[in-house]
């Protein structure tokens, strides 16, 4: 398999098929991180940003320099633009109203187990969102996508020992969340 | 709290996050997003019947503009300049495009 850096000279210099490549190569963890951070119900959105990601670093590939992995750079790019988006876009879970869940409940035999799950995910989900974006970013990754402690490091670029903290303190701050709200998690 | 209790309350949350958020399959990219990423590097060239037709279409508008302008007694440098600025800013933008 050609290097990284033999692709990104190629694609520099104007090689189409070496950026496809790397699109290629890189196209589903880049994706990953986008939806890790906007989360489950923006996956369209995330698709967005994986192409601007492209887009992107393919007109910066002139200046990228080498000086960390190809990878690396890559995903702190689609960190950068994932964040930033979010903070332009109000991104909210749509909210499942208590009369459509009544309804489902009266036309369901198995309507309060479902409705109590629903609840529950809903009350997780929302707690979820409210914590810091690395914390979000290292549960989805992890609980939603079945990511190892390791592909979630390269992801966020940091030590396995730093998401392992992130996981551990992430899960603390929700159980005290899901606790003020009454849901139980024993 | 003692050991086995955090224990206990850690493995309830972690249990509580893999059914919550376990709950749809993880998204992946539609086949075709490779695809739509180059053809969105390629740079978009107009076809040559395009381009005839486009020239076509600015001889007819200068001209009729130069007869427009003639006929109500324009002074001839003043309609000079009035085509020479548009094409120079014209190819000056198309040169900066390329």
């Amino acid at each position: 398999m050609e290097a990284d850096n033999d692709l990104v000279a190629r694609a520099a210099a104007g090689d189409e098929a070496a950026f496809t490549a790397l699109v290629e190569r890189y196209r589903d963890r880049v994706f990953r991180l986008a939806v890790s951070i906007l989360g489950q119900a923006f996956v369209g959105e995330a698709e967005e940003v994986t192409q601007e990601v492209f887009l992107r670093v393919h007109s910066a590939l002139k200046s990228y320099r080498g000086e960390a992995k190809f990878g690396t750079w890559l995903y702190r790019v689609t960190f950068n633009q994932t964040i930033n988006l979010k903070s332009r876009v109000r991104f909210t879970a749509p909210h499942v109203g208590e009369e459509v869940l009544a309804q489902h409940a009266a036309s369901d035999p198995d309507a309060l187990a479902r409705l109590e799950k629903t609840r529950r995910d809903a009350a997780v989900a929302e707690c979820v969102a409210r914590l810091p974006e690395v914390y979000q970013s290292a549960l989805r990754l992890h609980y939603w996508m079945g990511e190892s402690v390791a592909e979630i490091a390269t992801l966020l670029d940091v030590a396995e020992n730093t998401v392992k903290s992130y996981l551990f303190r992430a899960r603390q701050l929700l159980q005290s969340m899901l606790k003020e709200r009454g849901v139980d998690s024993v | 709290m003692s050991e086995p209790g955090k224990r206990v309350r850690d493995d309830g949350i972690e249990a509580l996050l893999r059914a919550s958020m376990a709950t749809a399959p993880p998204p992946a990219l539609p086949p075709t997003f490779t695809e739509r990423v180059t053809v969105r590097l390629r740079p978009r060239r107009l076809n040559p019947s395009a381009k005839r037709t486009l020239r076509l279409y600015s001889f007819a508008v200068a001209a009729l503009s130069v007869g427009v302008m003639a006929s109500l007694g324009v002074d001839w440098v003043v309609i000079a300049l009035s085509l020479a600025v548009p094409a120079a800013l014209g190819l000056l933008l198309r040169k900066r495009l390329r």
